[in-house]
């Protein structure tokens, strides 16, 4: 499950893991920059994550005429 | 390289040519050393299924006095007159035991040239439609440079780790769907079995020898041509995966740094693209975090709680996104059992077992700036002590990491 991206062993989940950490250390602690920073990189990891699903359920339903031989 | 976001929601279409598929000419290489009964039934299923498959078996000269491959030798020339057994005047390793059959077939009998080459390691399974499949999608459009097969696990009932490498095999067959029209298309087109258009092939200038993975450089030299390359969804293959840590923890630093090598060689983004924007999110998150645990050692900065809250529920959504969409992929998941449910379902093994993957890339990371270092220490003579070099380049064979190594077939 943890190894989308490529089939590389880093993934979105181990970036979400990553940022939901950086998340709860900047409860108590942080600077702006860094928040915004975190911030960003969360959101381009999700919307990674987003578009590769839209790709697969395209991919998946141009496809899917192949699996029905 | 100019950004097009479209294509990262909307895969590029592929455009569909007609060809006649009694007129294709296929042929197989199968590089192997000492090789076992699989290698048998694979070179059998092949003749038997594949009426007009011609098929070369090229030896990367076992030792001569091994007993046991050299039967296997016998038996496979045996099986019908299509095959033609080849063997390497010495180990050449995968990439130079397939040249040796490239170079065999085209310089040998410039009568025959093939238009479809497929390469297979010499421990796969296939089923009697996955050759014929393979090539309909590959000869179905005439930009398609190389089409691989899915890829499943023959041996993921074994224990725990296979159970793993099975359900991540699952997830590399959605990625390259996925990346099917996204930039070229899929990362790799693994060695395990994949079609290649001779004349992309042979344009591209064969395999790399001596490169840690050949089958991810040959797709990105083909992309760097211009070719597309995809998986067929319909050609299903079968392979034995590490069944022990050591194995499979080599397996992965073979794979991980080999990838660094063919990105820091790359000429062209594009055909790195996926491993870039992982790679890179990754780090730059793994920079942010160092950034932020030095900030609270010297106490500065305010928190901003309601930042801090976007960032916690955006991971969480994406974790929770990202679990739903692989307990659906479960359905295409055809030998599984109720002990694949639970470890899929439970998350807790395939974490502990994805974050150890991380651990080898961040690992190969490593060691590529050791060894780019080390390289310009020993242009620039003297600047570090040769014997804390020596030492470095222990630990990290110690650990698994070395440049001096190739794909050993089987």
């Amino acid at each position: 499950m943890f190894n989308f991206n490529g089939g590389s062993g880093i993934s979105g989940i181990s970036t979400a893991a990553l940022s939901g950490y950086a998340g709860y250390m900047l409860l108590s602690a942080g600077n702006i920059w860094i928040s915004i920073g975190f911030l960003t990189l969360t959101a381009v990891s999700a919307c990674l994550v987003v578009c590769t699903l839209c790709r697969y359920v395209i991919n998946y339903h141009r496809n899917s005429y192949l699996l029905l031989d | 390289m100019a950004i097009n976001f479209k294509n990262f929601i909307l895969p590029t279409r592929a455009t569909k040519s007609f060809f006649d598929v009694e007129k294709t000419s296929v042929c197989a290489i199968i590089p192997t050393y000492k090789p076992g009964e699989l290698t048998v039934t694979l070179v059998e299923d092949l003749i038997r299924w594949n009426p007009r498959l011609a098929v070369y078996v090229v030896d990367d000269c076992t030792p001569r006095d091994e007993k046991d491959p050299f039967q296997i030798f016998e038996k496979i020339a045996r099986v019908s007159s299509r095959i033609t057994l080849l063997r390497t005047p010495a180990n050449a390793l995968k990439a130079g035991a397939l040249n040796y059959a490239l170079k065999y077939i085209f310089e040998g009998k410039k009568e025959y040239m093939p238009d479809v080459i497929l390469t297979l390691d010499d421990d796969v399974v296939v089923s009697p439609t996955t050759v014929q499949n393979l090539v309909a999608e590959l000869m179905s459009d005439n930009n398609l440079g190389a089409v691989c097969s899915q890829c499943a696990v023959l041996n993921k009932d074994k224990n725990l780790l296979t159970r793993l490498q099975g359900l991540e095999y699952l997830g590399f067959n959605a990625t390259r769907l996925a990346d099917e029209g996204f930039y070229g298309g899929p990362l790799v087109m693994h060695g395990m079995l994949t079609a290649f258009r001779a004349r992309a092939l042979f344009g591209a200038g064969g395999f790399a020898e001596k490169h840690l993975i050949e089958d991810y450089e040959i797709t990105a030299r083909l992309k760097t041509r211009g070719w597309r390359v995809k998986a067929a969804i319909n050609a299903y293959a079968w392979t034995k995966v590490p069944e022990r840590f050591s194995v499979l923890w080599r397996q992965r630093t073979r794979w991980s740094y080999g990838g660094i090598t063919v990105i820091a060689k790359a000429k062209r983004a594009a055909p790195v693209l996926q491993d870039l924007l992982g790679h890179g999110v990754f780090f730059s998150t793994v920079l942010m975090i160092d950034l932020l645990i030095v900030l609270t050692l010297f106490g500065g900065g305010a928190a901003h709680p309601q930042l801090a809250r976007w960032i916690i529920g955006l991971s969480l959504l994406q974790v929770a996104v990202w679990y739903l969409f692989q307990l659906w992929l479960m359905r295409f998941y055809k030998e599984k059992d109720r002990y694949d449910w639970v470890l899929r379902a439970s998350m807790v093994p395939e974490f502990v077992y994805s974050n150890i993957l991380t651990l080898v890339v961040v690992g190969s990371y490593l060691f590529f700036i050791f060894t780019m270092l080390t390289r310009t220490v020993t242009q620039k003579n003297g600047l570090v002590p040769q014997g804390l070099v020596t030492r470095c380049r222990k630990l990290f064979l110690l650990v698994g990491y070395t440049d001096g190594w190739g794909t050993r077939v089987s």
